[in-house]
């Protein structure tokens, strides 16, 4: 059975996750500060964590960084509107997704589903999404049978999308990995490269059904 | 400021050293001639001119060779010069006695100028001190002044920011501020008209200078204590938006999850009970914030109206502790026998007790909260203890504030605030004792009516 830890500081929130996830189909371990759920994740060996943003010793942000330390479990955070920045630093923390409060248990249960099979994917030589085939070794892009001409730059971005697909990355994130770490904050080239690339591989870039925007927070290619 | 020396005293001191010089003449006569001890006669003249002025000195040297010829130029006794060197040496005394009359009452001139300026100049830098230095504009005027006086050797002066008219017993001096008069300058209508011409030209120009500087500051010190008020209350909006937001949010999520959770169809009944449980639970959570900012507000409007009656202490806090979920450590009531009867508004005391308790409930753990009443002069002392953490001191005033709760997210930050409102309201007070670690006290102090109503204190008795 899959073990998923859940920390929120209010007890009310934790009793119905409880109920929810165990219907759901998951063992649940919870904890209701900072330190109890680096216990718990330590000792416990969650599959997965629910972590509140805000907690009384702590937030959830510190909590992801440690469990990042020594364990890649998928990590989603639960935040609330006003908390846009404790919520991208998070992500840029290591963790995998958020859900807003208040919340349907429907889509928390989605999401860390998804999160889970993302996690639960083996490294592949080729992805195939909806029409798009993407050559990762050949460095060779398809759309409905046609090959796409990509730049360097423009395909390292579509392969590390592509990888994480389902997962939200911030613009910190991508600038990082295809750019390195010196152009974080350089926001306007990952705009102009992700307009580029809908260019190439959508059938309509105003309508972007590979590539998701996340306003103000990143980027996510469709699972 | 100018210290008249009195002409009479000069007369006197040119007669006096005239007549000293004269007899020490008769002495000096054994060792040189006649004609070269008229010289001596010039210490006399510029003594006397150089402290009373040219007029004096001349009267010093006339009255000097008038004793010489008299005295000493032969033939003596008389008015009479006999030879005509003896005319020359009297002409050439008068001569040079009148130049160093000259010389050194113009000296004594400048000096005394010199004097007026310094005076004019340390009264200018000290009501600049006062002016601009002091807190309170009026004030500051007031003790300008007084040295105003104090430097003209005048009976009274006073500086007023209002226009006043001269009256029977003063002149009125007006001061211009940027073209407009911003003030008057009262000085005694007998004043000197040298002291009045030195005020005008010198003293109300830089006084007119300090003023516009002084007011000039005033309202740019008004506009920084604005600016700053301005600030605060934007960040203290931002905690009340930030603070209502998460505590409305909170119960929200928790009822949302719950709710959404209901509708799957293999959740157990006992499973169902709990998420409707949870809803239950936090729906009066958020009842109760609701009607905390509700009273809250009605509080800070000043809408609050005590219906003042007749009520014990003990079922006040028997009704709050049962309007209260029973915390893990429960509540340990002890109410000393026979207490006074309060005259307030129960349903609000209540409330305010409530609020104490919930907060005390919410840091005391598995502790159990204490609630003790007992009786001192004139009022009636509840305290409410807890275990918790304790406050730091800094906090301990602080806790009585709107929106402020120590940060953990746990408190609404309203209880203590509403407990304090209702509280004042019907005439108490409410403070916080704390040592860290230890735990926290709340005291209410709850005043009793000197005059106990006869049949329901001895119900109370009973």
């Amino acid at each position: 059975m899959t073990r998923v830890l859940v920390c929120d500081d209010e007890t009310q929130i934790l009793r119905a996750l409880r109920v929810i996830l165990r219907d759901a189909g998951f063992e649940v371990i919870t904890a209701q500060t900072a330190q109890e759920a680096l216990d718990a994740a330590a000792l416990q060996a969650p599959d997965a964590a629910i972590l509140d943003l805000i907690l009384p010793d702590g937030n959830g942000i510190e909590v992801c960084r440690s469990i990042r330390e020594w364990s890649q479990i998928p990590i989603l955070v639960l935040s609330a509107v006003g908390e846009e920045e404790e919520k991208v630093r998070a992500l840029d923390a290591g963790a995998d997704d958020y859900v807003t409060k208040p919340f349907g248990p429907g889509e928390l249960v989605a999401r860390l589903n998804a999160a889970l099979r993302r996690a639960g994917r083996a490294e592949e030589p080729s992805i195939s999404v909806d029409g798009l085939e993407i050559d990762l070794a050949g460095h060779r892009v398809v759309r409905e049978g046609e090959e796409v001409h990509l730049t360097p730059k423009e395909f390292d971005l579509l392969r590390v999308l592509a990888r994480n697909r389902g997962r939200l990355m911030t613009h910190r994130a991508l600038l990082g990995e295809v750019w390195g770490h010196a152009y974080e904050e350089d926001t306007h080239t990952l705009r102009v490269h992700i307009a580029n690339l809908r260019r190439k591989v959508e059938a309509d870039p105003q309508a972007p059904r590979y590539i998701r925007t996340d306003p103000g927070v990143g980027y996510r290619f469709a699972s | 400021m100018v210290h008249k020396r009195s002409p009479l005293i000069g007369l006197l001191a040119a007669f006096l050293s005239v007549a000293v010089i004269t007899g020490a003449i008769y002495g000096l006569r054994e060792v040189v001639p006649v004609v070269s001890t008229g010289v001596v006669y010039m210490l006399a003249v510029l003594l006397v001119s150089s402290r009373w002025g040219l007029a004096m000195g001349l009267l010093t040297a006339v009255m000097g060779a008038a004793a010489w010829n008299f005295f000493h130029i032969p033939p003596t006794g008389r008015f009479t010069i006999a030879e005509g060197e003896n005319w020359v040496a009297l002409a050439v005394f008068l001569i040079a006695a009148v130049a160093i009359s000259g010389l050194a009452g113009a000296a004594r001139a400048r000096a005394e100028e010199a004097e007026t300026r310094r005076r004019e100049a340390d009264l200018t830098a000290e009501m600049a001190r006062l002016l601009l230095g002091g807190a309170d504009l009026e004030e500051s005027l007031r003790a300008a002044g007084r040295r105003v006086a104090t430097t003209f050797d005048l009976p009274s002066v006073s500086i007023e920011l209002s226009w006043t008219d001269s009256d029977q017993r003063r002149r009125a001096l007006p001061l211009l501020v940027e073209g407009s008069r911003a003030g008057t300058v009262m000085v005694p209508r007998d004043t000197d008209p040298i002291v009045l011409e030195a005020l005008q030209d010198r003293v109300l120009p830089a006084l007119e200078t300090l003023v516009a500087a002084a007011r000039k500051r005033d309202e740019l010190e008004t506009q920084v204590i604005e600016t700053k008020a301005l600030r605060r209350s934007n960040v203290v909006k931002t905690a009340v938006l930030r603070s209502v937001s998460h505590d409305l949010r909170s119960p929200l999520t928790a009822i949302t999850t719950a709710a959404g959770g209901l509708s799957s169809e293999t959740l157990s009944a006992e499973a169902r009970a709990e998420l409707t449980s949870v809803i239950a639970l936090e729906s009066t959570r958020l009842s109760r914030l609701v009607d905390n900012l509700l009273d809250l507000s009605k509080l800070q409007a000043g809408a609050v109206e005590p219906h003042a009656d007749w009520c014990s202490v003990e079922e006040l806090v028997r009704s709050a502790v049962e309007s209260l979920p029973t915390p893990p450590g429960g509540f340990d009531v002890q109410i000393d026998q026979g207490l006074p009867l309060l005259r307030a508004d129960a349903a609000q005391l209540e409330r305010a007790i409530a609020n104490v308790l919930d907060n005390a409930a919410r840091y005391s753990g598995d502790e159990s909260v204490t609630v003790r009443a007992r009786a001192a002069p004139k009022q009636l002392l509840l305290r409410i203890g807890d275990r918790g953490p304790g406050i730091a001191r800094e906090e301990l005033d602080r806790i009585f504030e709107p929106f402020h709760s120590p940060g953990d997210g746990s408190g609404t930050g309203l209880g203590l605030a509403i407990a304090r409102g209702f509280l004042e309201a019907n005439g108490g007070l409410i403070r916080a004792e704390s040592l860290p670690g230890q735990g926290t006290t709340i005291v209410l102090t709850l005043p009793v009516p000197a005059e106990q109503p006869a049949e329901a204190h001895a119900q109370a008795a009973k």
